[in-house]
Formats: structure tokens, C-alpha cells, sequence
């Protein structure tokens, strides 16, 4: 079968007029259809660049500089980018790491997510009669957990508190049904215990719309709770590649050794 | 909201108060003070103020109850302009309250329509110019908007009366008052149109430093927010570029530009004077430069006044705008 | 040490800005024309020369000459004196209350900081120009007085600025640490805490020279400046009026020196700006 996305080579490199970061350096990989994959590394190793290239999202100096990215076949590379427009939210949505900021302040909930659920209406023709919007945000925010959707909508983000805020940022992700779900540390701005609240929510969510799951942390715990596969990035480029029950078993690379130790550990 | 509201206002007082104290301090400690000049004016040309006799110079006094103690004095005068007395003009006997109101329309007039100018060119130019920042053309409107931004407005004003005004070059726009003589027996339109025609020169000259000033400023805010998690959000979502930019941008950045708008008004029609010198446009700027010149003290007292009083609504008109516009602000968070 | 390398570190980035490095170079080269007048103008600055009156530029007079016969380019060289003096006493007079009101607000808080953020207000809503003419007229223009009226109208941006600072750095742990070994609140104040706010006080400094610059030549312009006949740039082109029909150079040459001078300060203090602080450059 066709995996869902293919990343050959990719190269996503800093452009300064002092000097060239490599970022993102020769960088492969692939994931299947409703298949969970994380990416783990330390903060520079080139973990959100290589998400963020996914959906063609680097900014200046940043730049995709070589390698090809197929998603369901099409090679985002070459796709003009009224077309990759379209591809984002409803096939390949992102969730980020810091709900405060990454929602726009001064626009309600309901208005943020409405945007979302709009574009996915025009796009597939779905007639607003019958799905009216107000009614599909806060269907979605029902679907991401949130116990008084009507309420939530109806408020600024700075209103809510950073877990229904993270929830908030999932449910917009999810307003396009899309096929590949990119989590870029997404609970690492939360407190230890709503970070598993959220992260149960994103697996049982991964289930139940069949969508593959990208999840990016520096974080062995959210790795061990919630891929099968894992991705062990070191300054751009992939030291390691395991199912994560062989990774946490027999880690091959001393790096991955290294950060497995850092992990605390409890006793028993 | 009203008692954050009842709060600001009640702030104003101490603030006006010092500004009224200062005023009338200035004025009463300058060398050839009020009573010396009225008895030079009552004597006429020829009569030197010492053949003048003390009975003259002390019913001058009390005609202007300037033989009262200072601190009286102050009290009077503040209780006057509380009801917006403040006395008549010492240049032509006229109220000066009378003055005022012929001269702040137009002077009103001149700025807001400057305002209007500068933010609906800057906003679309800064925005040109942020969203493609670092091109070659957004390093060339930066260059320009930097040299628009120190160029002094009266020699712009002159410059333009030079090629514009008849100077040396094209003679197209007058570059005397706001309206043409003979312009009365003109239509409602007409007149309209005639002194949009007689604007043209001083609102550039106005408008220039401002604009520079804005775009700048405008141009800087917007790519601050560009820059923000949220838009990479409103990218990821899949918006078009134009809503990302024009929606979540534009609104954001909106909000200090919005709040400028109440302080910037006053800062104007101080800057106004020179325009309104060289163009002899009689506003509040001229009003004030020919006070002052002829020692006219009430008026000089009065427009100090009220400036400052229009600079503190400003001010006051900006913070409420700010709570408007900024959801994250509420009334009662600020009370 | 620290603020040497500092220093270092500010000067690499300032010379990396190309345009504020030629503001620099202007504004020095202005300063050696101010210091050298009386051997660079090739005439005197106040005599009259009846005989060559609103001459058009030529290789004679480069600039012109005005109503009076004098030569334009003299007057203007011995002109950039008036501009760069005004310039440096007004902002030196205005940082010096403005340091010392902010730091007073700043440190000491309470009623002091109360009293002076209120009087701050009153100056912020004064219509300065306005004041500073009213002033002017009571008390006689002439160059001093311009400076001092400048200079005691013109504080409350720095006051404000210190006053921020101050609060930002009162109880970082160096000033802690020091009031732990006894220094006292002078000490503190004009050893530790006032070195470390210096430089956005420099950068407001740097673009206050260029709006000093402009006040004094707006106030020449109106007849209010240096009194003839001494030359300053605004006061030349405040007697071009009478001839702007007929003698271009007089308007145009001294309007683009004030233009150029503010210009090369205002790219100085950008670049100053950017240099102290990178995450401000846009």
C-alpha cells in the first residue's frame, strides 16, 4: 500500500547573510494511513522545522532547499501554493505548542474555529443548510472533550484556561477531517496532569477519525504513551528509527541512550 | 465600565489643574506683565506709561482685578473658565471665547482631514511594505517614508507655495485662507469645494511628517504581529493569504494605530501653528502665534487651556478606544 | 568589563548599519564646519555688500546672496553653529532633569513617584510649541534662552523612560546584592542602576537633538530665534519668504541643511537603536 506521506531527503536550511543553518538536513521518512509516528529530539534538533516543511510553512530565512515531500502521492514540493492552501487544515492540519499565543486574541473561539469549518464547507460543497456552522463548532468542541461548548465559544482565549485553550486549538485542527494530524509539542506548555488528559484525547481521537498522527516532543514519556513509531532527531538529521517497545527496549544510538537516561525515573 | 470611567475623569482634575497653575504662573511672572501693557494700551501711542497718573493705573487694576493677591487671582480666573470665561481679548475687546470658536473648526477641520490622509495612505503603504519585508521595494518605501519623516513641515509648505503656489513655478493652488473672497455668493458644494481647493497645500504640508510618522510605525506593528503564533495558526488552517493578512494582521496591529488616533489630534494642532502662519489660515495656531506676539494675555491663557483640556480628551478618548478594541481589556480590569 | 565589551558589541553592530554609519559621518563632518566656521566661509556672515544683492548661485557666491548682499553659504556655514549648539545644550538640559525625575519616580516610588508621574502628565498635555513661544515672547529670544526653554519643556520623554527602567531594574538581584553591602541610595542609584538604563536614554537623546534641531529652526522661522544679524539656518529661510518668487536658493539651501541634519541624526539614532537592542530591528 501507498504509505500517506513519504519524506525523501528533505533539506530545510537557515539562509543568513553570515551563514547557513542546516535545520533540516537529509531527512527521511514514511507514514501509513492511521499510523502514529513521533519525532523526538531536543529543542534545535530540527524536529518542528521538519513539520513545519511538511506543510510548507517555514518562514524567512528559512527555506526548503531539496528533497521531496509525497503526501497521498503528490509531491508538496512542486504543488503551486494555492494548491498546498487548500491541502492545509483539511488533509494535513497542525497543532502548536503554545495555545496563548498560537490563537489570535482578539477573535472568539467560535469565530476562530468557524474559519476552519467554512473553508472545509466550500472546498467539498457541503451546503451550509444543512450543516449549519455554529452548530459544527461546537460539535467539534463537544468531540474535543470541552464540557460547555456554547460557553467556550463564545469566548476570547485569554477567557479559557491553557488546557481548554490546547482543546480549543485541537477541535480547529480537526474542522477539516484531515488525513494527517501534526501535534508539535503539543502539551508541553500544559501542567502534568492535563497533559494527559490531552494526550488521551489525541490518541482516542486518532482512533476514532482514522487519521495517521504526527507527534512531535522532546519528551520520551509523551513518546512512550502515544506512537508506535519513533524518530530519534540530532541536529537535523535521524540518528534512529525503532518501533517505540524496541526503542525503549534496545536503543541503538548513543544519543537516543543519552536521552533515555535523562528520562527521571520512579521507582518500582 | 462607568466607574473605571468616574476614575479617568476624576484623574483629569489634578492634571488640569496644574496645567491651568503653570498657565497663569507663565504669564504672571513674564517681564512686562499685564497691567503695564493695558495702561501702555489705554494711554494710546504717544503717552509713556510713567506720565500715566497711579489712579488710572489702579482703576486699570481693579477693572481687572489685577490688585488682588496672586492666589486670589488664580482662583477667579480658574472659576472663570470653569464656565468657559475667559474674558475678552486685550488686542480687540472681542470675548475670547468668541475667538476660539471661530478659529478651532477650522483648525479642526485642517487636522482631521490631515488624520483622515495620513491613515488612509499609510495603512495601505505600510502594509505594501511589511508584507514583503526585506525586498528591494520594501527597503525603498522605508528609505522614502524615512526622508518624508524628517522633512520639516514649513519647509515642505514653502516648497510647495514655491512650485505649486505661484511661487516660481505653476501657479494651481492659493496659499491664502480657506476660502476665495467673493466666495460667499457661492452654493453650499461650492464653498466646500472651494476650500478643499485652498486645503490642498497646508494638509500636505501637515501631512507629510505625519504620514512618514504613521507608515513607519504602521509598517513596524504589522510586522511584529506577522511574526506572532497566530498567524502561523491562521496559515495552518489553510486561510488565504489575503485573510491571514487582512483579518488576523490587520486587526491586531489596529490597536495601538486606533489608540494613536486620541493623541494624535492635539500633538497636531499643536504642530499646526507654523501651517498656519505661512498659509494665513486663521485658526488656532494663528490666533495663538498673533497672541502672543501682541501680548494679548486672556488669550494666550485661554488657548493654553483648552489645548491642554483637548490633549486630555485625547487622551482619555484613546484609553476608552483601547478597551473597545482590545478584548483583552475589559472596563473592569482597568478600574 | 562588561560594559566595555558592551560598548564593543554596540559599536560592531552600529558600523554592520551602512546608512547610520553616513549619519554619523555628516553629523561629524557638520561639527568640524561649526568649530571651522570663521576660516571655511569664504565671506563674512553679516556684512552687508550692497552691490550684489539676491544674487543667483555662482562660482562666486555658490549659494547666492541675499537681500542685504551677504553671502548664503557663509551665513549658512556660520548658521550650522546655531543648529548643533541648540542641538547638544537643550537635550543635555532636558536628559539631565528627565534622568534625574525618572530616577527620583522610579526608585524612590510612593508619593515622590506620584507627584512627579502627575507633573509629567501636565507637561505631556501642555502644547509645547505653543509654550515654549509664549516663553520665548516674555522673555526675549536669543540663544541661551532658546536652549534653557527647550531644555526645561522638553524632559518628560526621558523622565518616563528612566522612570521605566528604574522600576524594571530596582529589585534585579545586582541592585539587591548591592543594597546588601550597605551602598546607599545615591550609590545605588548613580553606580548600579543608572549605567544599566543609559542606553535607550542615549538612543531618545540622539533623536531629541534632530527634534531640537527642528524647534529651534520653526522658532527662527517665525522670528522668534537668534536675532539678525546673526545667521541661523530657520532665520534665512524665514527671510526668504519675502523673496520666494524671485530667489530660489534662499528657500531651497537652508531648508535642505535642517533637512539633512535631522536626517542624519534620526539614522543615527536608528542605528543606535537597532545596535542596542537587535530584537527592535524591523
Amino acid at each position: 500500500m501507498e504509505p500517506l506521506l513519504k519524506v525523501e531527503n528533505l533539506k530545510t536550511y537557515f539562509l543568513t547573510s553570515r551563514e547557513t543553518i542546516k535545520a533540516v538536513d537529509d531527512v527521511s521518512f514514511t507514514l501509513n494511513r492511521g499510523e502514529t509516528l513521533g519525532i523526538v529530539g531536543e529543542s534545535g534538533s530540527g524536529k518542528s522545522v521538519t513539520a513545519l516543511s511538511l506543510l510548507r510553512l517555514v518562514s524567512p530565512p528559512g527555506k526548503i532547499v531539496g528533497g521531496r515531500i509525497l503526501f497521498q502521492g503528490e509531491d508538496i514540493m512542486t504543488l503551486p501554493e494555492e494548491t498546498v492552501r487548500q491541502l492545509r487544515g483539511r488533509r494535513m492540519a497542525m497543532v502548536f505548542q503554545e495555545p496563548m499565543t498560537a490563537l489570535n486574541p482578539v477573535f472568539t473561539v467560535a469565530n476562530q474555529i468557524c474559519e476552519g469549518v467554512k473553508l472545509h464547507q466550500q472546498l467539498s460543497g457541503t451546503a451550509r443548510v444543512i450543516h449549519p456552522r455554529d452548530e459544527k463548532v461546537i460539535e467539534l468542541l463537544k468531540l474535543v472533550g470541552i464540557p460547555d461548548p456554547e460557553r467556550v465559544s463564545k469566548s476570547y482565549p485569554h477567557e479559557i484556561s491553557g488546557g481548554m485553550r490546547q482543546r480549543v486549538m485541537i477541535a480547529m485542527a480537526l474542522a477539516g477531517n484531515p488525513d494527517l494530524l501534526i501535534a508539535d509539542e503539543p502539551t508541553t506548555a500544559l501542567d502534568v496532569t492535563i497533559q494527559a488528559q490531552v494526550l488521551e484525547l489525541l490518541k482516542e481521537l486518532q482512533k476514532k477519525l482514522k487519521m495517521a498522527l504526527l507527534l512531535i516532543t522532546h519528551d520520551f514519556g509523551v513518546i512512550a504513551e502515544t506512537v508506535e513509531r519513533v524518530i530519534v532527531m540530532q541536529q537535523g538529521k535521524i540518528v534512529e528509527e525503532a518501533t517505540t517497545l524496541e526503542l525503549f527496549r534496545k536503543p541503538e544510538h548513543p544519543y537516543t541512550k543519552k536521552l533515555l537516561e535523562m528520562i527521571p525515573r520512579w521507582a518500582g | 465600565m462607568f466607574p473605571y470611567l468616574f476614575k479617568r475623569l476624576l484623574l483629569i482634575i489634578p492634571t488640569f489643574f496644574g496645567i491651568t497653575l503653570i498657565t497663569f504662573l507663565i504669564i504672571q511672572l513674564a517681564p512686562g506683565n499685564p497691567v503695564s501693557l493695558k495702561i501702555q494700551q489705554l494711554g494710546g501711542e504717544g503717552i509713556r506709561s510713567e506720565t500715566i497718573s497711579k489712579e488710572v493705573i489702579e482703576q486699570t487694576k481693579k477693572l481687572y482685578g489685577l490688585d488682588k493677591p496672586l492666589g486670589v487671582q488664580y482662583v477667579l480666573w480658574v472659576k472663570k473658565i470653569v464656565t468657559l470665561d475667559f474674558g475678552d481679548s486685550y488686542k480687540d475687546h472681542r470675548p475670547v471665547i468668541k475667538k476660539i470658536g471661530e478659529a478651532l473648526p477650522i483648525t479642526l477641520t485642517l487636522n482631521i482631514v490631515s488624520i483622515l490622509i495620513i491613515y488612509l495612505v499609510a495603512i495601505p503603504l505600510g502594509l505594501f511594505s511589511a508584507t514583503r519585508p526585506n525586498s528591494r521595494i520594501d527597503q525603498l518605501t522605508t528609505l522614502f517614508f524615512f526622508i518624508l519623516y524628517s522633512l520639516p513641515a514649513f519647509w515642505v509648505a514653502m516648497l510647495l507655495i514655491m512650485f505649486l503656489g505661484g511661487g516660481e513655478y505653476l501657479d494651481l493652488f492659493p496659499v491664502v485662507g480657506i476660502l476665495s473672497r467673493g466666495s460667499e455668493q457661492l452654493s453650499f458644494f461650492g464653498k466646500i469645494g472651494n476650500m478643499l481647493w485652498h486645503l490642498v497645500l497646508p494638509v500636505t504640508a501637515l501631512t507629510v511628517g505625519g504620514f512618514a510618522f504613521m507608515a513607519r510605525f504602521w509598517r513596524a506593528q504589522v510586522l511584529e504581529v506577522i511574526r506572532q503564533d497566530y498567524i502561523r495558526t491562521a496559515r495552518a488552517k489553510g486561510l488565504p493569504e489575503r485573510i491571514v493578512v487582512w483579518k488576523h494582521a490587520v486587526r491586531n496591529a489596529l490597536i495601538p494605530m486606533v489608540t494613536l488616533m486620541g493623541s494624535l489630534l492635539p500633538a497636531m494642532i499643536g504642530g499646526s501653528v507654523i501651517v498656519e502662519q505661512i498659509f494665513t489660515i486663521p485658526g488656532m495656531g494663528k490666533l495663538g502665534f498673533e497672541a502672543v506676539l501682541s501680548r494679548d494675555y486672556p488669550t494666550v491663557m485661554a488657548l493654553a487651556a483648552i489645548e491642554a483640556l483637548l490633549t486630555l480628551v485625547g487622551i482619555l478618548l484613546s484609553d476608552l478606544l483601547y478597551v473597545a478594541i482590545d478584548p483583552r481589556i475589559s472596563f473592569e480590569g482597568k478600574a | 568589563m562588561k560594559t566595555v565589551s558592551y560598548k564593543s558589541v554596540v559599536w560592531q553592530q552600529f558600523k554592520r548599519n551602512r546608512l547610520a554609519l553616513a549619519g554619523l559621518v555628516f553629523v561629524l563632518c557638520l561639527v568640524g564646519i561649526a568649530l571651522l566656521a570663521p576660516w571655511l566661509s569664504p565671506y563674512s556672515p553679516t556684512e552687508y555688500d550692497l552691490s550684489s544683492i539676491l544674487l543667483p548661485p555662482s562660482t562666486h557666491h555658490f549659494l547666492g546672496t541675499d537681500e542685504e548682499g551677504r553671502d548664503v553659504l557663509s551665513r549658512m556655514i556660520h548658521g550650522s553653529r546655531i543648529s548643533l549648539s541648540v542641538g547638544f545644550v537643550a537635550v543635555s538640559i532636558y536628559v539631565s532633569i528627565g534622568i534625574l525625575l525618572g530616577a527620583l519616580a522610579g526608585y524612590f516610588g510612593g508619593l515622590i513617584d506620584i507627584v512627579i508621574s502627575r507633573l509629567t502628565e501636565v507637561m505631556l498635555c501642555f502644547p509645547t510649541f505653543f509654550l515654549i513661544l509664549t516663553v520665548l515672547a516674555f522673555i526675549g529670544p536669543s540663544l541661551y534662552n532658546i536652549m534653557i526653554v527647550i531644555g526645561i519643556t522638553g524632559w518628560t520623554g526621558i523622565a518616563r523612560l528612566v522612570r521605566g527602567e528604574f522600576l524594571k531594574l530596582r529589585h534585579q538581584d545586582f541592585v539587591t546584592a548591592a543594597e546588601a553591602t550597605g551602598a546607599s541610595s545615591l550609590r545605588l542609584i548613580f553606580f548600579h542602576i543608572l549605567p544599566n538604563s543609559l542606553a535607550p536614554v542615549l538612543v531618545s537623546a540622539t533623536f531629541g537633538i534632530s527634534s531640537a534641531i527642528l524647534v529651534e529652526s520653526s522658532l527662527s522661522f517665525l522670528g522668534f530665534g537668534v536675532q539678525p544679524p546673526t545667521a541661523s539656518w530657520g532665520e534665512i529661510l524665514s527671510q526668504s519668504r519675502d523673496f520666494i518668487d524671485i530667489a530660489w536658493w534662499l528657500t531651497f539651501f537652508p531648508g535642505l541643511a535642517i533637512f539633512m541634519t535631522i536626517t542624519a541624526y534620526n539614522l543615527v539614532g536608528e542605528g543606535l537603536r537597532d545596535a542596542i537592542d537587535p530584537r527592535l530591528k524591523v
